[in-house]
């Protein structure tokens, strides 16, 4: 596991913004990050990248204790903040060359360690640009770039996508798959797009501080959402059922046999999940 | 690197470059304009006239001039640290340099900045002087002047990395910089001699620490011309007239020398680094 929380707390004042969760990540996975705003996700990213610190309990990077080796932690992580950090005045090549000295690379190391991070990230086009003046794209890759200068074994992407146009999502997706694919590197996702969590190993839902699922994305779906199976039968009946599964609905629609007019099946989805996790709970309250 | 950051991204910013040096041109324009003459009327009134009076003046004011770079080219370099602490201070701190030497690094940036500032002011008044017929200093004033650059720096650095410490946000820090840019020309002594000013203003002038460094500068400008002025007069119409054009400060009956100033920069100095250290510390726990 690269990733050990236990029991982990982080209060402000009397506001439990993370409250007691406990979660591990596999190494070399996808992992996502589910919850609301306001859920918890960006304090446990802030503990885990040693940004805050816990008020209790433990959480260890690569078998490394956060809050206690903090800089040996820093060595085996990148990350993708939510908002831009990079320089505007600055080039891409610049503002990557900056951030490599930061991690005690001789001059050569640091110059091969950008044109690997700027291949990786297949941003060589525009390298010589400033990164105030790339587009919104453009700029995510760079700031993916950033976060894989020095070859990272842990990438927090926090967010990556929001505001990005789909084209552009999908060609960030296809260079994350690449990435992951190619180094091996384990990712955690915090996201708002479930079909970007959909292709994860594992999630976990947080809500108001504390974890409400977590497992694959076909496990969280048989347990925490249906689907639906609407009929219309030839003599004019309506049938609309929430059915376990898709082969639940397959066999509840054999009993109508012969006499279907029209059939849907609805799979649910990871959005179903969510909602019903995190609505559940509001209603609850 | 993040002092070559600093720099880079302070002179590709042509705003911040014109703004940190707004004081010193305003001052520079108002010398030009008027000031020069007005500050010139009653030497003349005394002496009648006599060459080389407009060089004292010239002296005196653009002395304080450099002293008042010293203080907004620091201002100007620190508005990156300011900036930063909403936002790219989440990338480099999670880098494995250690905060200590992340905060070292901005500090030794912003005293580049501020020296490249300062020596452009000196140069900027030497040229004016010695163009309008002042003597070029020798070697060794040549040399003192450097080392007061160098003082003044460094003591308006610690003074401005202790203030920053109670600025939240670019918005308060434009506030502060501008009340500060405002307000350095008379506590400097640049518009109104020392010697006008009301008893308690004058106590404050001589509290000041960048005072000393407009002192220490027209002490190497002006004070061999000024023996030649007052040659043949009693000795303390000369001494009378340095303390009233703040060129020296009296605590008591102790007239204080070049070396008092510069000794009273460095302890500033100290003082301000030491106090800005201490209450970084407290706000990051």
């Amino acid at each position: 596991m690269i990733i050990q929380v236990e029991n982990l707390r982080k209060n402000y004042a009397d506001v439990k913004a993370v409250n007691g969760i406990s979660f591990s990540v596999k190494e070399g996975s996808l992992f996502s990050f589910l919850g609301t705003n306001g859920a918890g996700k960006s304090t446990t990213i802030g503990i885990l990248t040693t940004l805050l610190a816990q008020t209790s309990g433990s959480a260890k990077v690569g078998g490394l204790d956060v809050a206690r080796q903090g800089e040996k932690v820093r060595e085996l992580i990148g990350v993708v903040f939510q908002t831009a950090v990079l320089d505007e005045l600055l080039t891409v090549r610049e503002n990557l060359d900056i951030r490599a000295g930061l991690y005690g690379f001789s001059a050569r190391k640091r110059k091969e360690a950008v044109e690997n991070a700027i291949k990786l990230a297949g941003i060589s086009e525009f390298a010589n640009r400033r990164y105030g003046k790339l587009s919104g794209g453009m700029r995510r890759r760079t700031d993916i770039a950033r976060a894989l200068v020095h070859t990272p074994k842990l990438l927090f992407l926090d967010e990556p996508t929001t505001g990005l146009d789909p084209k552009t999502r999908q060609d960030m997706w296809q260079m994350l798959r690449d990435l992951q694919r190619d180094t091996g590197m384990t990712v955690f996702l915090t996201t708002h797009y479930m079909e970007e969590a959909a292709e994860s190993d594992d999630i976990v839902v947080i809500h108001r501080g504390e974890i409400r699922a977590q497992g694959t994305p076909l496990c969280l779906k048989q347990r925490y959402c249906h689907d639906l199976l609407k009929i219309t039968t030839t003599d004019g009946e309506y049938i609309e059922k929430k059915m376990p599964s898709t082969v639940d609905a397959l066999v509840a629609a054999e009993a109508y046999k012969g006499r279907i007019e029209n059939i849907e099946i609805i799979n649910g989805t990871l959005d179903d999940v969510f909602l019903n996790l995190t609505e559940g709970y509001e209603n609850a309250d | 690197m993040l002092i070559k950051r600093q720099l880079l991204v302070f002179f590709r910013d042509r705003a911040a470059v014109f703004f940190s040096l707004m004081s010193v041109l305003m001052i520079f324009a108002l010398y030009i304009l008027f000031l020069g003459n007005v500050l010139a009327q009653p030497l003349r009134a005394f002496f009648g006239d006599v060459a080389g009076i407009d060089n004292i003046v010239g002296g005196l004011m653009l002395g304080g001039l450099v002293a008042v770079a010293a203080l907004t080219g620091c201002l100007g370099a620190f508005e990156i640290f300011v900036s930063d602490k909403k936002r790219a201070s989440m990338d480099f701190m999670t880098s494995p340099t250690s905060r200590r030497k992340l905060s070292l690094q901005y500090v030794l940036g912003s005293s580049v900045v501020g020296l490249i500032m300062t020596l452009a002011a000196l140069v900027l008044v030497m040229a004016y002087l010695t163009f309008n017929g002042a003597p070029l200093p020798g070697l060794q004033n040549m040399a003192l002047l450097l080392f007061t650059v160098i003082l003044s720096v460094l003591c308006g650095n610690a003074f401005v990395f202790f203030i920053i410490q109670f600025v939240n946000g670019t918005n308060a820090y434009a506030a502060v910089s501008a009340v500060v840019g405002s307000l350095i020309g008379f506590v400097a002594g640049v518009f109104v001699p020392i010697g006008t000013m009301p008893a308690a203003v004058q106590w404050i002038i001589r509290i000041f620490p960048m005072s000393h460094s407009a002192a220490m500068f027209r002490q190497i400008l002006v004070d061999e011309q000024l023996e030649q002025l007052f040659y043949g007069a009693p000795a303390e119409y000369l001494e009378n007239f340095r303390l009233s054009q703040g060129i020296t400060y009296a605590f008591g009956d102790l007239i204080i020398n070049f070396w008092h100033s510069a000794a009273v920069l460095t302890l500033s100095a100290i003082t301000f680094f030491t106090l800005g250290l201490i209450f970084m510390k407290k706000r990051q726990k």
